[in-house]
């Protein structure tokens, strides 16, 4: 029963390297956020420093930041909406419904979570520009209904599951219609879990690059753009502020993958592990 | 499930309806629009094209850097594929072997996650910057050889599969050390009866009873992989010369870059393709 106390301890040794690790890059956009211009690239790398805030003053006040957050903010809530209102009701019937062609639809929507988003992306770029919609919200909002869509089926049909039929029909019983028995009873129930579901896919939206810098990128600049083109110049990059950017655009994010820890592995897999 | 009544299947196709047009309209229809766009040649500007028949799939397939390409992709996702999944099960069942301490370090371990793939290139081209990094100060100051990293080709690739690592290896841990919770602890006392040591009980009981977990694991890892772009992107652009130009990077380049979307269109079905293929395997292996 005894395990040697040695063993343990080389154990934990090693789980602190490997945290290290992933701590380490999200240590230093930290630190590198809090240099002055010049300590940002002294030679060799300064660990000691006098730290500024200047970077996130910076940020704030003289580059476009502050309308990309509202850019990122405005197309994420925008398609992660749309994504639930037509999403939920199918992740429903996934769960309740049998009928011909449903478990088809069901793998249909699965597989457009593999596929490679450029492949959509080539003719988006055409057809959109025909609708004007490039380089508007609407565009990257429909993009990121494809990226997230998958998500909020599946991972929605798993809360309905582990919600009694008996409450529905004793709902249907007192004479409550079907669509008045979702709304009022099954979706209340489902609740956190559809939040769960609504933070997660927030998550993959606000991170998304390649919808954004593809239909957009100058009227509409969500952050993952301006990151990658705003502080990346020919000559120089100003590290300092783009690693402020960077701390701000990772915060939202943080919180929410801490918030919904529960159920990240039911999402990540689609509900597939429990 | 009992059969439905008329009420009901009206209502739950009532349900599915808006799903199926949205998707119709934004994946369905797109595609075979690409389809037809592959066959098109641009020349004349994108307002007069001109039907070629198989000519760009021919012109691809002849380009060497089409070939290189599809020379990275596989590199890049059998490695990535590979090295996080036995560094994830490696972590995970350190995890699952410590009492003390197991939420903060699984916090730490979900973190890359949710981080934007962007930052994450940014951030680790900025510690791995030859000359002002602190990666090769660090491997500088302990007498070890430095690197280029992503500046040069040698090592480009390599680099961009380390950050992937970084990011992704999380999931893996996530996934397997939250199957090692559920694992049935009576398998565990009748090897301990049959006097397994720790190594042949981790080969002969827990890889076994974890195998649907592994499966999801390599088919979501192998997918990801396989749509990487944001990193690449953010870090190299697919060079430096083509070191690291993907599938999805060359067809980003020939459709935004080169303006030839309709060899994007043709890597475009390419890739369709093959994710067909992939899907319909991971249905027949996936767990349910």
């Amino acid at each position: 029963m005894l395990e040697k106390k040695s063993n343990i301890i080389l154990r934990y040794i090693l789980l602190i390297i490997i945290a290290f690790f992933f701590l380490s890059p999200l240590i230093w956009i930290i630190i590198q956020s809090l240099k002055s211009y010049f300590d940002t690239i002294a030679i060799p790398p300064k660990i000691l420093f006098k730290p500024t805030l200047s970077n996130y003053v910076t940020v704030f006040a003289k580059t476009g930041f502050t309308k990309s957050f509202l850019d990122s903010l405005f197309v994420t809530i925008g398609s992660v909406v749309i994504c639930l209102l037509i999403g939920t009701p199918f992740g429903y019937v996934l769960s309740r419904f049998e009928f011909k062609g449903k478990s088809d639809i069901g793998f249909f929507i699965l597989s457009t979570r593999m596929l490679p988003p450029i492949v959509i992306i080539v003719p988006f770029i055409r057809l959109f520009a025909k609708l004007h919609l490039i380089d508007t919200y609407w565009g990257v909002i429909l993009g990121h209904i494809l990226l997230n869509i998958a998500l909020i089926v599946w991972m929605t049909k798993g809360f309905f599951d582990g919600i009694s039929k008996e409450i529905e029909e004793a709902a249907r019983i007192d004479g409550c219609s079907l669509i008045k028995t979702l709304i009022k009873i099954v979706i209340p129930l489902a609740l956190p879990g559809i939040i769960s579901t609504a933070i997660l896919s927030f998550l993959f939206s606000w991170n998304d690059l390649l919808f954004a810098l593809t239909l957009s990128s100058f009227k509409v600049k969500t952050i993952p753009v301006f990151m990658a083109s705003e502080f990346v110049g020919y000559l120089a990059v100003n590290w300092g502020a783009l690693s402020a950017a960077g701390v701000v655009a990772i915060i939202p994010t943080t919180i929410f993958i801490i918030l919904v820890q529960k159920h990240i592995v039911k999402g990540l897999t689609f509900g597939a592990i429990k | 499930m009992s059969t439905l009544s008329r009420v009901e299947r009206r209502f739950a196709y009532r349900l599915t309806l808006p799903i199926v047009i949205v998707l119709f309209c934004l994946l369905i229809f797109p595609l075979a629009y690409s389809v037809f766009i592959s066959t098109q040649s641009s020349v004349g500007g994108l307002e007069e094209l001109k039907f070629v028949g198989l000519k760009n799939y021919i012109e691809l397939l002849r380009s060497k850097i089409f070939l290189n390409s599809i020379k990275n992709t596989v590199l890049f996702v059998v490695s990535t594929v590979i090295i996080t999944i036995v560094l994830g099960f490696f972590v995970a069942l350190l995890l699952n072997s410590i009492k003390k301490g197991v939420k903060i370090f699984r916090i730490i371990f979900i973190l890359p996650l949710a981080i934007a793939p962007v930052v994450v290139g940014l951030t680790w081209g900025m510690m791995l910057n030859p000359i002002y990094g602190i990666v090769n100060h660090i491997l500088d100051t302990l007498n070890l050889p430095v690197s280029g990293w992503a500046t040069e080709i040698k090592t480009a690739l390599i680099t961009i599969i380390l950050i992937d690592t970084w990011q992704w290896t999380p999931f893996i841990i996530t996934i397997l050390y939250a199957g090692m919770q559920m694992l049935p602890k009576e398998s565990y006392e009748a090897g301990k009866m049959d006097g397994v040591n720790k190594f042949q009980e981790i080969i002969y009981i827990t890889i076994p009873l974890l195998k649907p977990i592994f499966i999801i694991g390599l088919i979501f890892r192998f997918m990801d992989a396989f749509k990487s772009f944001d990193v690449i992107y953010a870090i190299t652009k697919g060079g430096p010369g083509h070191a690291t130009e993907t599938l999805v990077v060359r067809a980003y380049l020939e459709s935004l870059s080169f303006h030839r979307l309709e060899m994007g269109a043709v890597i475009g079905v390419f890739l369709l393709i093959v994710t067909f293929i992939i899907t319909k395997i991971s249905l027949k292996y996936m767990p349910k």
